[in-house]
């Protein structure tokens, strides 16, 4: 039986169906009642990972790989000794890493760092809120140059046009193709002033240029001599020719790619029938032939021109030396993709070039293969590589039917030769140089010292020399800076005692910019005065009384101090209006009075006057009894003297008055009333003195007491908007842009 | 004999054309004018009573939602375009100059918790009680289309709030979780959580676009950074803030709306105290947003009013309401700075004006100075008693009448227990704490 099972097993393994297995081996399982904790495994991907899912994958089931169960394998080897060493040092020196912190104390610590971050960052916004909120009249939107999106603006302009069906039904099919406007960096930080002028100054000269070079063009294409465009057409082939030249020397690989260029140009135009005698225009040829003879040469010319290429494809697959002379005799067919060769016959320049060309860097190649050869030996071992490469290239005879790509090979690294080259020889200058370079330097910046305007600038080839002469300047500057603060330190010392430590902390933690309120006008942080319609002053007078009574009980005073009085100075509020009454008026007054009234007896009546005066002001008592109500009411029928009692409301016998003990002086109270109640009661909030605000209630704003210009300033609204302008919120660019 | 006779240039005193103004000359020696704060004084008393006499703010409703309103928003490139959710689940998309209903259609079973367009305007969100975030196209269908979701993402939480970024196609929401999106996916990006609460709203930060806030019903406010490093900081009030909005102008302030009736102005780098605490409402404020100047908000309360608030100052210096208007569930600001507009429990949508006796349209040049000149003498005058007086005279309904005067009478009564206690306690030990350090409980690290 046991056997059978085996087999079977055998069977689902060789079928490797993993799922029919997995489900065997789960069956067998239950079969044992105990309960089998298996490895998870994610079906489906989510962002969020438990960390119950986490499994040490790497080992299976026997645990994790250890190093030294791997170094084990590598002792036997001498060469690989190091390693094992090497693992086993590292294995000495690592330690155990602490355990993590718990979860909410590390993000704690996250959070707060993050939180500091951001902190700062915002911090940054500091200087242009306080700008904003100080600013007298700021118009939004902030950025003035509104810039009209112009692919919005073809929308807008397009809503109103009404489409044709046909229009539609196009559209319809096909989609309009949306235009994407790639902004520049350029566009995205805005110019200042010079940089925009010296911009638009340099695009005028493009311009005129561009227009110059059309025009000449233009002139050109209108000479017919053909004479001309002969000489023409070889001027532009030196011209292209020395180009090419100076790519050899500058840039090779740019030059070889030309070249590959070139070639391909001329294959395409062996593909093609040109220079056959099958053209139309060689069939007119033809015919005129018999009677023109320069119709006879152009044929001929054309004739030579087909053979020529025809041989070369012949030729073309015996050996790669040839197919490099063909290059050199490659007619420059008329190729548009290839403006460099257009039009050009091939002349002996071209031959001649590219022969020189390879000429050139064989010999460049054996030369620098030489040079190198001797100072290898001199140069360092990095250069190992360089030189295996330098030894293959030694035996050029051999293979000197190198491809084109070969060729590339040679060039670099002959490029690299040369710059280790021109290393070595810096090196060697610069060990004899420094010493005497130092004190020329030194020299040198004495002279800086003296005359800040004009700074004599040397070269510098040794980085040490400059470090140098960096450190010395900033040790001098260090020393200046310490001595300057200590002087700083000795005077500012009590000052800083006398302030308190917590003002200090406070500046540490936040940016203050405060500054002074540039317009100052009273402002106003209070409630509205709301009411409802149905409370109209109904009963003004009883809430005169209770004010009335409710001030008179907080004003009791118990015992009056004299000598407190007396020395008390009458509170002024330092207006700055003028005070009209002088003393000495009075006192004329006085006299006169006393001269025209010495008979009277004008004490008496004063006396009268004064209790008339003041009876008239007292306030009286309030009858609030409703007659009827409680008992009977009607013509003749007496109100209870109980109820009278009870429901008036009695005034206070003596109200205190401005002229109680002021012997023969009747203040009338009342009079001012109709001006107090338009006058302002105390200093309103950022005026700190009564002369401030009477200042700036004085000054007139208005266009009758001001020039126009004045009150045009002074009457500016502190917000403005531009009408149907959506204002968006403050983009982070303002803090980028400079000139603003 | 000579005859010597006055002459005048007529170029002097006469005008070039009728439209011209006359010709003063004024000879501006103040000495010559003793009256000029006087006069200045009636002319800003008129002024103030013309402002009062003009004070028409409300400019008309619009009606059509079948279930109050909850929730509405802004189109950022149209200012003639609202978008405005219900509680049936129904959106509809409004005409404001023609106070028309363009588009309605019910976009999810139960209530519709946020709308928010996407920041180039093409397309819109809504979320809704029912767990799904559907976008929609803002071009309404063509005759013959449904009206369908361009994409409907079902969340596995859910969803009570919205919140756009300012440029990028990315969103935030909040409910169990605070979770940000990309646009394009149909998984949150990014999810953050600190703590188990739910949270009921939430909003980006419009200048910085990394920082994120939101309210949480454990009474806190949570900051976050999107960028990587999750939660920042949490502050917790003493009652629950329903409502955050960041300052558009000023990057690191924003304003909770507090169920304490009050609404309180945070500086997010110091969150310890508030930077101001605005009173006057007399129910929870469920509503605020910034005016685009960053110089005012707008709240909207459970006692149906709107008031609008100066951000430096703690009262408010407007207040809207009318007779049928009930607790008000949204208010925004349009983007022009002009027009207030509120959702309500009672299905209507209102439109008011910023400044209540502002005249709309184009002004004339001279129009427009002698506005800005009776402004300026307003303000000059601001605090002489009659035209503070006529200036901040408010008529309100009763309820809130009475509602306030209890509410006086209740912090009348705590401040007189307060003194009472210092008065009889030892000198010190009962110190005077000032209203901004009495709300927030903790900060939270």
């Amino acid at each position: 039986m046991e056997s059978d099972t085996s087999e079977n097993y055998e069977d689902f393994y060789t079928e490797d169906d993993a799922q029919k297995h997995e489900k065997l081996v789960d069956k067998v399982l239950s079969l044992n009642k105990t309960q089998h904790i298996r490895k998870p495994s994610r079906t489906e991907p989510t962002l969020q990972i438990s960390e119950f899912n986490l499994v040490k994958s790497s080992g299976g089931d026997k645990g994790s790989v250890e190093i030294n169960d791997l170094t084990k394998s590598l002792r036997n080897r001498k060469s690989r000794l190091r390693i094992s060493e090497n693992v086993k040092r590292a294995h000495k020196a690592s330690h155990t890493l602490p355990k993590p912190l718990e979860k909410p104390q590390a993000n704690k610590i996250r959070r707060t760092v993050a939180y500091e971050k951001t902190r700062l960052e915002l911090d940054r916004w500091e200087a242009t809120v306080t700008a904003n909120r100080v600013s007298t009249n700021l118009s939004f939107p902030l950025n003035d140059d509104v810039k009209m999106d112009q692919k919005e603006s073809e929308n807008f302009a397009s809503m109103w046009r009404v489409k044709s069906k046909l229009a539609e039904e196009l559209e319809k099919h096909e989609p309009t193709v949306e235009e994407y406007h790639i902004s520049l960096e350029q566009e995205e930080f805005p110019l200042t002033m010079k940089e925009m002028l010296a911009r638009r100054k340099e695009a005028a000269k493009l311009r005129a240029y561009q227009g110059y070079k059309e025009a000449k063009a233009r002139r050109q294409n209108k000479i017919k001599s053909k004479k001309y465009h002969r000489i023409q057409k070889r001027e532009k082939i030196k011209k292209k020719l020395k180009e090419f030249e100076q790519l050899q020397k500058t840039n090779p690989e740019e030059a070889l790619k030309k070249l590959e260029e070139i070639e391909k140009s001329r294959i395409e135009e062996r593909f093609s029938l040109r220079h056959k005698s099958t053209g139309k225009w060689a069939r007119n040829q033809q015919i005129r032939a018999k009677y023109d003879k320069e119709s006879r040469q152009n044929l001929a010319q054309q004739l030579t021109l087909s053979r020529d290429l025809t041989q070369k494809s012949k030729t073309n697959g015996s050996s790669s030396e040839e197919e490099d002379e063909d290059v050199e005799k490659a007619p420059m067919g008329i190729d548009e993709t290839n403006p460099w060769v257009n039009g050009v016959k091939p002349g002996k320049e071209v031959a001649d070039f590219i022969s020189g060309y390879r000429k050139y860097w064989l010999e460049q190649n054996k030369t620098a293969q030489k040079s190198d050869v001797e100072k290898t030996e001199d140069v360092l071992e990095n250069s190992e590589n360089i030189d295996s490469n330098l030894i293959k290239l030694d035996q050029p005879e051999s293979n000197k039917n190198v491809l084109l790509k070969k060729k590339k090979q040679k060039i670099v690294t002959s490029d690299l030769n040369f710059d280790v080259e021109e290393t070595v020889e810096k090196l060697e200058k610069v060990k004899k140089v420094p010493q005497k370079k130092k004190k020329q330097k030194r020299n040198e910046q004495m002279n800086n010292s003296k005359s800040t305007s004009e700074w004599e600038v040397s070269l510098v080839e040794n980085g040490e020399a400059v470090e140098d002469m960096f450190n010395r300047t900033e040790n001098k500057l260090k020393k200046k800076m310490l001595r300057n603060v200590k002087q700083l330190k000795k005077k500012l010392v009590p000052k800083t005692l006398a302030k308190p430590q917590r003002e200090v902390a406070k500046d540490k933690v936040k940016v203050d910019l405060s500054l002074p309120i540039q317009k100052k006008t009273p402002q106003i942080d209070e409630a509205l005065i709301e009411n409802i319609d149905a409370e109209i002053r109904s009963n003004e007078e009883l809430s005169n009384l209770k004010t009335i009574l409710s001030s008179q009980t907080k004003q009791r005073p118990c015992d009056i101090d004299p000598e407190k009085y007396l020395k008390i100075n009458p509170t002024n509020l330092a207006t700055g209006i003028p005070n009209i009454v002088t003393n000495e008026e009075v006192d004329d007054q006085r006299a006169v009075i006393s001269e025209a009234f010495e008979d009277d007896d004008i004490v008496e009546e004063f006396n009268k006057d004064k209790s008339n005066e003041s009876d008239k002001d007292k306030p009286k008592n309030i009858n609030l009894t409703l007659p009827g109500w409680g008992s009977w009411g009607g013509t003749g029928i007496k109100v209870n003297k109980r109820k009278k009692r009870r429901f008036t409301m009695k005034a206070p016998k003596k109200i205190p008055r401005k002229d109680d003990n002021k012997g023969f002086l009747i203040i009338n109270e009342s009079a001012q009333n109709k001006v107090k109640e338009h006058m302002v009661s105390e200093v309103p909030f950022p005026f700190k003195t009564v002369k401030d605000f009477e200042a700036s209630v004085r000054a007139p704003i208005s266009n009758t007491f001001m020039p126009e210009t004045a009150y045009k300033k002074l009457i500016k609204p502190a917000v403005t908007t531009k009408m149907g302008t959506i204002i968006e919120p403050m983009s982070k660019d303002l803090l980028l842009n400079k000139n603003s | 004999m000579k005859v010597k006779v006055i002459s005048r240039n007529p170029d002097d005193y006469l005008r070039e054309t009728k439209h011209d103004i006359h010709k003063v000359p004024r000879n501006y020696d103040p000495g010559l004018h003793p009256f000029e704060a006087a006069r200045e004084y009636t002319r800003a008393l008129n002024a103030v009573k013309l402002e009062k006499v003009f004070a028409k703010p409300f400019v008309g409703n619009l009606d059509g939602h079948r279930d109050g309103v909850s929730c509405i928003s802004n189109h950022p490139k149209r200012l003639s375009v609202l978008i405005s959710g219900a509680y049936d689940g129904e959106v509809r998309v409004w005409d404001l100059p023609q106070k028309l209903c363009l588009r309605s259609f019910v976009a999810h079973e139960g209530v519709v918790r946020g709308v928010i367009y996407n920041p180039a305007g093409n397309h819109f969100l809504t979320l809704g009680d029912d767990k799904t975030i559907k976008t929609w196209k803002t071009a309404a269908p063509q005759f013959g289309e449904e009206e369908e979701p361009v994409n409907t993402v079902i969340s596995k939480t859910v969803l009570t709030g919205i919140s756009h970024h300012v440029k990028d196609p990315v969103f935030a929401t909040c409910g169990e979780i605070c979770q940000v999106w990309e646009e394009t996916r149909n998984e949150p990006v990014r999810t953050f959580e600190w703590g188990v609460d739910s949270l009921h709203d939430i909003a980006f930060n419009p200048v910085e676009p990394n920082l994120l806030a939101s309210c949480a019903s454990d009474r806190s406010i949570i900051l976050y950074d999107t960028r990587d490093s999750g939660p920042l900081r949490k502050v917790v009030l003493k009652l629950r803030t329903n409502k955050i909005c960041w300052n558009p102008m000023e990057a690191f302030i924003f304003t909770a709306a507090n169920e304490d009736y009050n609404l309180y102005t945070f500086d997010t780098r110091n969150l310890k105290k508030p930077a101001n605490v605005h009173m006057d409402h007399i129910g929870a404020v469920t509503y605020v947003d910034y005016a685009p100047t960053g110089r005012e908000f707008v709240s909207g309360s459970y006692d149906k009013t709107i008031r609008i608030f100066e951000t430096s100052k703690g009262h408010s210096r407007e207040v809207y309401h009318t007779k049928r208007m009930q607790r008000i569930t949204c208010v925004q600001w349009s983007l022009d700075n002009k027009y207030i507009l509120n959702g309500s429990d009672e299905m209507n949508i209102r439109i008011w004006k910023a400044r209540a006796s502002e005249k709309l349209g184009p002004l004339k040049p001279r129009e427009k100075a002698a506005l800005n000149y009776s402004e300026a003498l307003k303000e000059k005058y601001a605090a002489h008693p009659k035209i503070r007086r006529i200036a901040r005279h408010r008529h309100v309904p009763k309820h809130v009448y009475n509602a306030q005067k209890e509410l006086r009478t209740i912090r009348d009564k705590g401040k007189r227990k307060d003194a009472n206690r210092r008065a009889h306690s030892k000198p010190g030990e009962v110190p005077h704490q000032p209203e901004r350090e009495k709300h927030v409980l903790k900060e939270d690290q």
